[in-house]
């Protein structure tokens, strides 16, 4: 192996090792962040691979209730989910909507999902979108009778803009 | 100073730089593009709905959090609905469609630079696309893909030979060097974890394992019962604890990494089993056997043709 190769080796192991023990964050400087960044975004051998830890979080449940015009009652709208991995996949979503619980980053995916359904069905012009938060009671308040509640999240209704 | 390090720098590469056989990149390959394609294939029945223009995700939303420059299924499919004159929805299932015949291309090792740089690109849009709903699996797939594009992936059974691209080699360096890279990578993984699971309460004291069970998601069996035996989970996370901050010292021990490997494919077939995340497991999984799988091996052969060795007996002399 030439010698640039062998650079290269220790440069890319030495990004990993300085993302993983958070020292970029610490050394915090502009340039190293970009870099750490962009690296990460390709090839995402140097990122925190701390699943599920320090913590484990809550999940969280989406409920989707679509309206057309002049219909007061509304029905929900179900997404597809044919398999375990799908039901992931939504739950990850949900994770990613709640991350850093910004306000404007949930109301974003809302905005999404609410367009989603009205692309979905032409005649949907509201959506009513809500999201409960499994709060999961100790092993120690579980014996005491407490059970797993929803609690809710966040609620949020998306209209259809009206044709000038 | 500079002689030391001179020193260090040339004991790193000669750990590095070792001959090792090749047919563990042949499991690698054939084991990478068949995850890459179940993955696809299961989430394909909503492929629109997490891909598509007008998915869960729109493509305008997904772009914005990513780089410019980063590979974009939106990007891909816009340039071929105008080539094709098709529907943006049809070109991203073109893509998919693209995706597909490159794993498949990777699984039989042919021309498989250009299929591993194709599966490793678009791979990478599909993650920058649907970034939403992005987890564990497409980390360790992509990281994965990144490394097998300097991986001499063609040099064993691999069509490529028959074609003459390439030529079948038994043992090489650069398969040595191919596994030490994902040997000092899963190390950097395991350790990583291990410590910063141990940075919070949870995982010490089996509440980690207790949420992680009473989730109604990953609820597939009745464990509410376990909060009866608090020891349960408190063992479970301290196991959990020791098996991943124990790889990284106890992979490189000839005949425990048996053990260790064994605990550490037991660990995520248990995630699969009990979460249902199987795709994670499976990556998992195969990259630890791909790390350690060989060496595994020798230490069992080893082993075998040592108590296969008949016991000599010595007569006593007066």
């Amino acid at each position: 192996m030439n010698n640039v190769k062998k650079i290269l080796i220790l440069i890319h192991f030495g990004l990993v090792f300085i993302t993983v023990t958070h020292l970029f964050e610490l050394i915090n400087w502009n340039p190293l962040s970009s870099v750490v960044g962009l690296y990460s975004s390709y090839t995402y051998a140097n990122r925190n691979f701390g699943f599920f830890a320090p913590t484990v979080n809550e999940d969280y449940v989406l409920n989707l209730k679509v309206y057309q015009k002049n219909d007061s009652l509304g029905h929900p709208f179900l997404l597809n989910q044919p398999n375990l991995e799908s039901k992931i996949r939504y739950l990850t979503m949900l994770w990613h909507f709640s991350e850093g619980n910004s306000k404007s980053q949930m109301d974003l995916f809302a905005r999404s999902w609410g367009l989603y359904c009205m692309n979905t069905d032409s005649a949907v012009n509201q959506v009513l979108i809500t999201v409960h938060k499994n709060i999961i009671p100790t092993m120690k308040q579980f014996r005491e009778g407490k059970r797993v509640t929803k609690n809710l999240y966040y609620q949020t209704t998306i209209y259809a803009k009206e044709a000038e | 100073m500079l002689k030391k390090l001179n020193k260090l720098y040339s004991s790193i590469f000669k750990f590095i730089e070792v001959e090792k056989p090749t047919y563990p990149l042949l499991f690698f390959r054939m084991g990478l593009a068949l995850i890459c394609i179940g993955k696809l294939a299961v989430l394909s029945a909503n492929y629109l709905t997490f891909y598509g223009q007008y998915g869960l995700l729109q493509w305008t939303i997904s772009k914005v959090s990513n780089y410019n420059f980063s590979p974009h299924i939106g990007d891909y499919s816009l340039f071929l609905a105008k080539l094709f004159s098709i529907s943006p929805d049809d070109a991203a299932v073109m893509v998919m469609k693209i995706f597909f015949f490159s794993c498949i291309c990777l699984f039989f090792g042919l021309f498989t630079k250009i299929s591993t740089f194709l599966c490793f690109i678009l791979h990478l849009a599909y993650i920058n696309t649907g970034s939403g709903i992005v987890y564990g699996v497409e980390v360790f797939t992509q990281l994965s893909l990144f490394y097998a594009l300097f991986f001499p992936l063609n040099s064993t059974y691999a069509l490529d030979s028959l074609i003459g691209i390439s030529q079948y080699k038994k043992a090489s360096v650069s398969a040595g060097i191919a596994m030490r890279m994902i040997q000092i990578q899963m190390c950097f993984v395991y350790l990583s974890s291990g410590i910063e699971k141990c940075l919070g309460k949870q995982w010490l004291n089996g509440e980690a394992i207790w949420r992680t069970f009473m989730m109604p998601i990953f609820n597939n069996y009745n464990f509410s019962w376990i909060a009866f035996y608090p020891f349960l989970p408190l063992l479970m996370g301290i196991g959990v604890l020791i098996i991943e901050i124990g790889y990284t010292y106890f992979m490189w021990k000839k005949n425990i990494r048996v053990i260790w490997l064994v605990m550490i494919v037991g660990l995520h077939l248990g995630i699969g089993i009990l979460m249902g995340m199987w795709f994670f497991a499976s990556i998992m999984i195969f990259l630890s056997l791909f790390a350690f799988g060989a060496d595994v091996i020798s230490d069992i052969a080893a082993y075998r043709a040592k108590e296969a060795r008949p016991v000599q007996h010595y007569a006593g002399l007066n």
